[in-house]
């Protein structure tokens, strides 16, 4: 147990602060309870927030009202424990009523002492630690305070209040104050911090009160009901009209039931020293549902180490000043319950008149609603401040009330409205003036869009256009296909005719013929590289295939290469095609190199590194090969390229490594454009055979007679007439057809 | 070291490997010949392995669209079923002596039958789109119009000119396509080869002096 060395009071252990005195019981540091910071205890504000560490207390005894500083802020031991602030005008505590004081107040004031001194030790339940209203400090600990100036005109002006009880109106009854029926059932008092005045309502009489403040101290309930108001002092009007007498306070048990909408000061004070309610109070007012609670929340205001009193909640703070009682002056007779001067009762809540609630908009005031005043003509009000007036609204709408969080229960909270009102309905289209031409117009357009819709026919339209390009691609086909098998059936009139006629394609090719025969002979070697697919392998096939023969014919040794992966399996069906079996070891296929370009260079110079496609012999050891090294070493070279890459690539090589060497091309008809440049502008093509006509021109000097090429012409000179005959049609049919496309 | 394996150093070996090469064609001497030769057979090497990863880039593409069921996977397993058939079989003849027969007639019979069609099939669509641009595009100014008329015009020529036709129109047509064949289409040929040359010099020269870095990333 730890004594206080002040009053001498028991307290617990581990408490700091007397809950007698209040008096500290051993150092400590005062924690704010706004924003938990830890001050010095001889602070009043807090360091970080400002907020105040030391709430002001109510007087007791007729003592001064003012602020409780802890212990240390030049107190000294002996010193008063409450020495109030300098700076604050609160009245002198525990002095007789001035003179000229209102009854009221001094009755108040002794009200306020009588409660204080029956009040409970417990503290307020929902006032956090260090926030709660110290009891009244006693009389000897108080200091004079100056009364302010206003508050001395008033006590002059005011009328002795009646001896006795002071009624306050119910709504008054909210005003916060302890009655002494809760007096033995408070909770224990909080350990607050040191001379603070604070906490310690079984000593009412240590808590300073300022003089002015008791008498705002009402009467208790269970005093006796206030006389009727004495005649004495001044009181204005307003004030006199608010002198009612107050009924007796009901039980606590009915304090809430007996009028469900008025908010019973006593049973609600009561109630909540009965039941320590959570920091966020849970008991929430009459008013509304009980606020949540929030698990494991430390109360505001508790200070350090003392986390494990969380669910005990600090004893009940000195009885505060209880609600005034106001008594009727004399001469004037009280309202009755429930009754309020008129510009009062427009003020009051609803639960204390038990009128139905004002609108949000109440109806304008009468003007006979205004008291008349002498001296004072009723103003003329204009028609624009009349018309600014509020207005009841007949079917005001009550804000709906949450359902749901922190705020279930509460109305008039932000509605979830979106930001951006929503435009209203539209109204009426403004009206337009138009001129006869518009009128006009749209009445042509009115007339249009009452006409019935015609009839749509895309699908029609679809099937037309896709039976008619069909058509087109079955006519085009079976043209082509009719220009190439007519030859072939003999039904051509020209046939065996066209393979003689001389073009200057054929002319090419028999000029390449006679370079063949002039630099090729028997015992020299001739590369043929094959620079073609399957693809174009009908066109390409005839030109090689009649190179191929006339080189065999010549007895000379053949070296077939390619940098096409395709290349040696032509070539390999070719030779075994043309050449007789008593002479294939004349033919050497070293198989594909990669690289193209890069390829052609390595193929030029390593012809006898490489080896055979088929068998995988050496090179070196093949027949076809013997004294042949590189391209330098053959007779001849024949590129045969289907597209114009290739042959560029096989002639910038060439020409570059081997400027000596005989190059000759056969190529398809649609690379002629890009060899004729290397045959007739840089001479770097000693020969080319052009596509069919030329392999056909060609074939027709070989010994062993026309070959495919001359069969396929026919059919390659009707098929050429085909399709240019189409490309006429078809300008035709645009030029003299439909213009409706 | 991102930075450097993804950018500095492709761009390195690629400008060094180009400056030797050619470095090695116009200064014929020994050393540099023989680098460069070395070079150009590694480029074959490159060129042969570049050759493997895209078969099987190929196949890798085509299983994930077989195996996730993408648009058009029925087609994805007809390449892949006739690649690694075509490529067993192929593998196999090079590989075995009595597999050599059956590589040839899958050759022959299957891949050159094919192909052809393929090509045969080119001529008719040619000859289709030439009916059609004629037929129904309308010429929106003058460009359009001289573009439309010179390619009619061509076209006619050269068909009718290569086709060896009888008689005097015959020749008149074989002339005119010969005529047509060496003179604007000669000289637009050249003047693509030149410039095709040109590009060839330039883009080379920039890979070299680090002005373009194809191989690294950006």
């Amino acid at each position: 147990m730890l004594y206080c060395p002040k009053c001498g009071t028991a307290n617990r252990e581990g408490s700091r602060f007397c809950n007698v005195c209040a008096a500290a019981l051993a150092p400590a540091e005062l924690q704010c309870p706004m924003c938990g910071t830890s001050n010095p205890q001889d602070e009043t504000v807090c360091a970080r927030c400002g907020a105040r560490l030391v709430p002001l207390v109510s007087a007791e005894d007729g003592e001064e009202l003012g602020a409780v500083v802890p212990h240390g802020r030049g107190a000294r031991a002996g010193e008063p424990a409450g020495e109030t602030w300098p700076e604050q005008d609160t009245p002198e505590t525990g002095a007789p009523p001035a003179p000229g004081e209102a009854d009221w107040l001094s009755e108040l004031r002794a009200t306020v002492v009588e409660e204080e001194e029956e009040a409970p030790a417990a503290a307020e339940e929902w006032q956090p630690e260090g926030l709660a209203p110290a009891p009244p400090p006693t009389g000897e600990h108080v200091t004079e305070v100056e009364i302010p100036s206003w508050l001395a005109r008033l006590e002059e002006e005011a009328e002795p209040a009646t001896p006795g009880r002071h009624e306050a109106l119910d709504w008054l009854r909210d005003v916060p104050g302890e009655t002494p029926s809760r007096t033995e059932e408070r909770a224990e008092a909080p350990d607050w911090p040191p001379d603070s005045g604070l906490g310690a309502p079984g000593r009412p009489e240590e808590v300073e009160v300022p003089e002015w403040f008791q008498d705002l101290e009402p009467e208790t309930p269970s005093a006796e009901p206030p006389a009727a108001a004495t005649p004495a002092q001044e009181m204005p009007d307003w004030l006199r009209d608010l002198t009612v007498e107050t009924p007796p306070p009901p039980p606590a048990s009915q304090a809430r039931s007996d009028q469900p909408g008025v908010p019973d000061r006593n049973g609600w004070q009561q109630a909540a020293e009965e039941t320590p309610p959570s920091p966020l109070g849970e008991e929430a007012p009459a008013a509304g549902p009980p606020l949540p609670t929030v698990d494991g929340a430390v109360p505001i205001g508790t200070r350090h180490g003392q986390e494990e009193h969380q669910g005990e909640w600090p004893g009940a703070p000195a009885p505060a000043a209880a609600a005034p009682v106001f008594v009727p002056a004399e001469g004037v007779s009280p309202p009755e319950p429930g009754e309020l001067p008129d510009w009062l009762s427009g003020l009051a809540p609803r639960e204390v008149t038990g009128a139905p609630a004002p609108p949000s908009h109440p109806e304008p005031l009468p003007e006979a609603a205004a008291p008349p005043v002498e001296g004072l003509v009723r103003a003329e009000i204009p028609d624009w401040l009349e018309a600014l007036r509020p207005r009841a609204e007949a079917d005001a709408v009550e804000e709906p009330a949450e359902t749901t969080g922190l705020l279930e229960g509460l109305r008039g909270t932000l509605l979830a409205s979106p930001a951006v009102s929503t435009p209203g309905p539209p109204g009426a289209p403004p009206a337009i003036a138009a001129g006869a031409a518009g009128v006009a117009r749209a009445e042509l357009l009115q007339e249009l869009l009452s006409r019935p819709a015609a009839p749509v026919r895309p699908a029609k339209r679809g099937a037309r256009r896709r039976v008619g390009w069909t058509i087109q691609r079955l006519m085009v086909g079976l043209l082509l296909v009719a220009a190439i098998v007519v030859p072939m059936v003999g039904v051509w009139p020209l046939g065996g005719q066209i393979s003689q006629i001389r073009t200057p394609v054929a002319d090419e090719a028999v000029a390449a013929f006679a370079t063949v025969e002039a630099r090729v002979d028997a015992q020299s070697a001739v590369l043929m590289a094959f620079e073609y697919d399957a693809t174009e392998a009908e066109e390409m096939d005839r030109i090689a295939t009649a190179l191929l023969r006339h080189l065999i014919e010549r007895g000379a040794r053949v070296i077939l290469v390619s940098t096409r992966p395709e290349g040696p399996a032509l070539a390999e069906r070719l030779a075994a095609q043309v050449t007789p079996s008593t002479e294939l070891g004349r033919v050497a296929n070293l198989g594909y190199q990669p690289g193209q370009a890069t390829g052609v260079q390595d193929l030029l110079v390593n012809l006898s590194a490489r080896y055979e496609y088929s068998s995988g012999t050496p090179a070196a050891n093949l027949e076809a090969m013997q004294g042949i090294t590189s391209a330098g070493d053959v007779a001849a070279i024949w590129v045969l390229s289907g597209q114009a890459s290739d042959l560029r690539a096989w002639v910038e090589q060439t020409s570059s490594r081997y400027p000596e060497a005989t190059l000759l091309a056969g190529i398809s008809a649609r690379a002629e454009p890009v060899g004729r440049p290397y045959l007739e502008g840089s001479n770097q093509l000693a020969g080319i055979v052009t596509g069919l006509a030329g392999a056909a021109a060609y074939e027709a000097g070989l010994a062993g007679g026309v070959g495919l090429a001359s069969f396929f012409l026919e059919s390659l000179a009707l098929a050429h007439l085909a399709v240019a005959g189409i490309m006429v049609a078809g300008a035709a049919i645009f030029a003299f057809g439909s213009k409706n496309r | 070291m991102d930075r450097l394996t993804k950018r500095i150093l492709p761009t390195a070996v690629a400008s060094a490997v180009a400056l030797l090469t050619l470095v090695g064609y116009l200064v014929p001497l020994e050393p540099l010949v023989s680098i460069r030769d070395h070079l150009v057979r590694w480029a074959v090497i490159i060129a042969s392995f570049a050759l493997v990863l895209g078969f099987l880039n190929l196949l890798r593409v085509h299983s994930a669209r077989l195996l996730n069921r993408q648009k058009g996977w029925p087609y994805s397993l007809a390449l892949l079923l006739a690649a690694l058939t075509s490529f067993g079989i192929t593998a196999a003849g090079l590989l075995l002596e009595p597999m050599r027969t059956f590589s040839a007639l899958w050759f022959n019979s299957v891949l050159y039958p094919l192909q052809a069609s393929a090509g045969g099939l080119v001529a008719f669509v040619l000859a289709l789109a030439a009916f059609r641009l004629v037929r129904s595009r309308r010429p929106s100014g003058l460009n359009e119009t001289l573009l439309l008329f010179t390619f009619v015009l061509s076209a006619l020529i050269v068909l009718l000119g290569t086709a060896p036709l009888p008689g005097p129109i015959g020749d008149l047509l074989a002339s005119l396509r010969q005529l047509w064949m060496r003179v604007p289409a000669l000289a637009g040929m050249r003047g693509l080869l030149i410039g095709v040359g040109l590009g060839t010099l330039v883009m080379g020269l920039r890979v070299m002096f680090w002005l373009d870095r194809p191989h690294s990333e950006p």
